[in-house]
């Protein structure tokens, strides 16, 4: 049986990961390769790494944190951040990585997600859509949250899946970083919308959280940070209680 | 040292670091003379069938591969299994190696497509392949198109998942084994099948 998805999700700038490492006892918790090692030893099913590294020299120092992830980590793992052209993507799945995480880019120039998928198959086009309640639907936001777009997410993530995304990472604004849980209206009206594949993002506080997201939300796969990074649960934690309320997931012995 | 075979299409280098890493010698390679010196063969490969079999044909290396299938280890994955049946639904005017018999379909669309992420692949039987693995186990999987599991297909079945109906997730044959999931991106067991794979082509010398 297919079974639902625990991503945890790594903020890497300047090659060095920015959030949440203290908690966790790693030689160099700091190296986000080390601790992409520590999360797939720990059972996690794949990884994704946001990059937000803003220099001119983004795409090398990204091409370099695959190719070493590569070598360390056997499970997927995905790049988001900042990606922009097809060139972008040639280099970072060249490098290693299994799918890139297309968020502004795909809404400036929607050709990209087509490109991108007669390219290199549609499996590793992960279109990252950011929402937000406005008062009447739920609207894009592009530019890491700064700038609205006006478009319906619904019909944007209906949209990005005809052009050829093979999965939707979505996360809602309102309760990023919030710990009160996912939005689990939006997460329906997406899964309810589309034929591929949902990562839930943005609001997981407790393990009942990523259990409502996998079920009343029907989302394939829940992305988190904080839960993980500062040790409030493991992953195994994480997976033996949504086992236990009848979700499959895959155990791992550690 | 362990030719992966360069045809253009998907990640090859998780599979050549996934060996670094167990200590076989694996290099990416793009020639025929390459193939012909490797003392195992591995074909990788993401993407479109017909694609695939033209960009081999192009290349120049079909005959090579078809050399190597008939006598020195080889190992398919995702793709490069499919390539080894008669054909794909995906791309129907283009014949496959035709190493084993069967056509691959599309999944229908009462499920997601593509069939991604963790399955369970349940091994129908003793492999030197699936040494020190379980009976069934988790892999990662990525793909649309799959073989059905009939019964003709039982002497050649190695393991067998579930999506949407039963189908066929590895396959064996003397010295061939393909798998339709990832063994480079399933982690500890993904990489025990590679180790083991490894060992079949260094008569379990390890090629350190």
């Amino acid at each position: 049986m297919l079974t639902k998805r625990i991503i945890p999700c790594l903020d890497v700038k300047d090659n060095r990961v920015v959030k949440g490492i203290e908690f966790l006892s790693l030689r160099d918790a700091g190296d986000p390769v080390e601790l992409a090692a520590f999360y797939d030893e720990a059972g996690a099913d794949e990884l994704v790494f946001l990059d937000i590294t803003a220099s001119y020299e983004k795409r090398k120092t990204v091409v370099e944190l695959c190719r070493r992830t590569a070598e360390k980590v056997f499970i997927p793992f995905t790049i988001g951040g900042g990606i922009s052209d097809i060139e972008d993507i040639r280099a970072i799945l060249r490098a290693g990585a299994d799918k890139v995480s297309i968020n502004s880019a795909a809404v400036r120039d929607r050709s990209l997600i087509k490109r991108g998928a007669m390219t290199f198959g549609r499996q590793c086009i992960v279109v990252a859509i950011d929402a937000k309640f406005n008062g009447k639907f739920y609207e894009v936001y592009i530019d890491g949250g700064r700038t609205p777009t006006g478009m319906d997410a619904v019909s944007w993530a209906k949209e990005a899946e005809s052009l050829g995304a093979g999965e939707i990472l979505l996360t809602c604004m309102n309760r990023d970083g919030t710990k009160r849980g996912y939005d689990l209206e939006l997460l329906k009206l997406i899964t309810g919308s589309v034929n591929i594949p949902v990562i839930a993002s943005g609001g997981a506080g407790c393990l009942e959280h990523l259990y409502e997201a996998l079920t009343l939300g029907g989302a394939d796969a829940v992305l988190a940070a904080s839960i993980f990074h500062y040790g409030v649960y493991t992953i195994s934690e994480a997976k033996k209680f949504l086992q236990e309320k009848g979700v499959p997931v895959r155990l791992v012995e550690i | 040292m362990i030719a992966i075979v360069d045809y253009g299409m998907g990640n090859l280098m998780s599979v050549q670091k996934a060996f670094t890493h167990l200590g076989f010698e694996a290099r990416i390679v793009s020639e025929e003379s390459k193939i012909k010196k490797a003392k195992g063969v591995v074909l990788p490969g993401v993407g479109n069938f017909g694609q695939a079999v033209a960009n081999i044909k192009s290349r120049g290396l079909w005959q090579a591969i078809k050399d190597a299938l008939a006598e020195k280890p080889f190992l398919g994955i995702c793709l490069g299994m499919q390539l080894l049946f008669e054909g794909s639904e995906e791309s129907p005017e283009f014949p496959g190696f035709s190493k084993f018999p069967g056509r691959f379909i599309l999944f229908k669309s009462d499920v997601k497509v593509p069939h991604m992420g963790w399955n369970s692949v349940r091994f129908i039987k003793n492999s030197p392949i699936a040494n020190g693995l379980d009976g069934e186990e988790f892999f990662y999987f990525v793909h649309s198109y799959y073989l059905p599991f009939l019964r003709e297909y039982t002497p050649f079945a190695l393991g067998i998942s579930n999506y949407q109906e039963k189908f066929i997730a590895a396959v064996e044959s003397e010295n061939i084994f393909a798998f339709q999931f990832h063994p480079e991106k399933s982690g500890k067991k993904g990489l025990k099948i590679l180790e083991n794979f490894g060992r079949i082509v260094y008569g379990n010398n390890c090629g350190h």
